[in-house]
């Protein structure tokens, strides 16, 4: 018979499941009594709550982001083949055979720089296009083995579940800000002001109470991790890791700024930021997120809690090759997936209009 | 590499977990409560309801259309017409009584007063039954009439105590006379 473990994370983490669904759920109750208030009052002429008119677009504000967060975002990426990474899919079917998880359905590539996994049934890796040039085999290894410990404990299946409930009050958000900023006349933009603060309110809620819960399962897989690897090869791996996203995500952005308002052609913006992965912007990266201080609100532990909870003092590297020898033809997807960085990075800044799907 | 939680890791876990739970009861709560109002009957809306609570004094008249029973108002326009006719008779009738002497004539005229009392009393039923055709049209169309009612029912009230005092003195005076009454 399986033993189940009841410790203060597993009741935290069903009290928490137990409140967004009655949250949810009463957000769906709430939309729906007040549409009902707006009918009565201007279609029925029966007596409602008397502000029939404000519960009524109140209402509606809440319903449009519930029917929103039901259509899914398009899948960014590539869904690799075998004959795509060879190397990799037999690194992958090795972890996952020595870990004895379920099988990954597949392995999408994706724009950006982050490893990661997701999926309530199926299984994905999703691995950043940006990843390819910076960490080695041995690094994603440990890094990969991380993320199954996220599989392993079924973080994907409660993180799925409770991405519904985010995302819905996320669009709900958004609904009530496109009302105020669409609104002809303030005194009309006012009335969706309750449902701007609920929804605002709700969102910090959720973040603040899934916070601790987030941090607790990191810390769960990085211990996987280190157990299936070694601690010492993982604590490697994943300050490197956090230092090339780092560097990706905060410093490439001002290069490709500064690179877009002098007009240069970026086909590759992937390969051009390798230009200028240099000793400087590797120490300032590397300095960045080791004396990175954890907030109570932020999803992962500090990088720092995170090597000390591994018990690790001292950083190495993991020789070997980069994760780009397993492609045989790498700076094909990486043209692939350039420019939808790029126009990301573009429209941040402002330079490029919201609706740019290319940069032909 | 497991390390012992701290006493206040465990307090915040505790305080998440209450805090969570408390929370959803509530919520529990309020949409019982809001499901219950949603299935709950719903009357019509009427204008009259907001009048008397003292909310939107002008809003049920912009609903109500007043021209299209301005018959009601002619009505009741006519009835206190007859009714200030009928007081002049009985306020004579009274006067009659009072100047009367001799417990004959004061019985006569006794009896001329109450007859002339129930016949003001049979048009002010009238001003009362012209009210209850459409209550919601005076209340919103002509709030004076109601006043005008209770005013004459005060006044009507005032007179038959009168009366009765009047028949307390009059009635041993009779039967000393030898009148008998029922």
């Amino acid at each position: 018979m399986k033993k189940y473990n009841i410790t203060f994370e597993s009741l935290y983490a069903i009290s928490m499941i137990i409140l967004f669904s009655v949250v949810y759920l009463t957000i769906l109750v709430l939309a729906f009594a007040f549409l009902y208030d707006g009918y009565l009052e201007w279609f029925a002429n029966k007596q409602g709550s008397g502000y029939g008119f404000y519960t009524g677009v109140i209402g509606l504000i809440l319903l449009v982001g519930i029917f929103w967060a039901l259509f899914p975002k398009k899948k960014e990426g590539i869904i690799l083949e075998k004959k795509d990474a060879p190397k990799l899919f037999e690194l992958v079917d090795k972890a996952v055979a020595k870990t004895q998880i379920h099988p990954i359905n597949s392995i999408r590539l994706v724009p950006g720089s982050s490893i990661a996994v997701t999926g309530l049934f199926n299984k994905q890796l999703l691995v950043g296009i940006a990843s390819l040039r910076y960490i080695t085999e041995k690094d994603f290894e440990a890094i990969f083995y991380h993320e199954i410990g996220h599989f392993a404990a079924k973080d994907t299946k409660i993180g799925s579940f409770l991405g519904v409930y985010f995302e819905t009050l996320e669009k709900q958000y958004i609904s009530s800000v496109n009302f105020w900023n669409y609104s002809p006349h303030y005194a009309i933009a006012i009335i969706g002001l309750p449902s701007l603060a609920m929804t605002w309110l709700l969102m910090h809620l959720f973040s603040f109470l899934y916070a601790p819960y987030s941090k607790f399962r990191e810390y769960k897989a990085d211990e996987f991790a280190a157990a299936h690897s070694n601690p010492k090869q993982f604590a490697n791996a994943l300050v490197h890791y956090s230092s090339y996203t780092y560097a990706h995500d905060v410093i490439m952005p001002q290069i490709i700024v500064q690179l877009l308002s002098e007009n240069k052609k970026l086909t590759n913006v992937y390969a051009t930021m390798t230009n200028y992965w240099h000793k400087e912007n590797a120490e300032a990266s590397m300095n960045a997120v080791l004396s990175d201080k954890e907030q109570f609100r932020d999803s992962h532990p500090s990088l720092q809690n995170r090597l000390k909870n591994l018990d690790v003092t001292k950083i190495g590297d993991n020789e070997g090759k980069t994760l780009k020898t397993m492609f045989p033809q790498f700076e094909k997807f990486e043209e692939q997936l350039s420019d939808n960085y790029t126009i990301r990075i573009g429209i941040n800044a402002g330079l490029l209009d919201r609706s740019t799907k290319s940069l032909d | 590499m497991k390390k012992e939680k701290s006493i206040f890791v465990k307090a915040g876990y505790l305080l998440g977990i209450l805090f969570c739970l408390v929370a959803s009861v509530s919520l529990v709560y309020a949409s019982y409560l809001m499901i219950n109002w949603t299935v709950s009957e719903h009357p019509d809306i009427s204008y009259y309801g907001y009048e008397t609570s003292g909310q939107y004094s002008d809003y049920p008249s912009t609903r109500y259309n007043c021209d299209e029973k301005s018959w009601l108002k002619n009505e009741s326009n006519e009835v206190i017409n007859r009714f200030e006719i009928k007081r002049i008779d009985y306020e004579d009738s009274k006067k009659k009584f009072f100047a009367s002497s001799g417990i004959e004539n004061q019985l006569d005229a006794y009896y001329v007063w109450g007859d002339e009392y129930n016949l003001l009393i049979g048009i002010f039923n009238e001003l009362v039954n012209t009210y209850n055709k459409d209550s919601i049209f005076f209340d919103t169309c002509d709030n004076t009439f109601s006043t005008t009612i209770e005013t004459k029912r005060g006044y009507l009230d005032n007179e038959e105590k009168s009366m009765d005092k009047e028949f307390r003195i009059l009635k041993p005076k009779a039967e000393v006379e030898g009148y008998v009454f029922d």
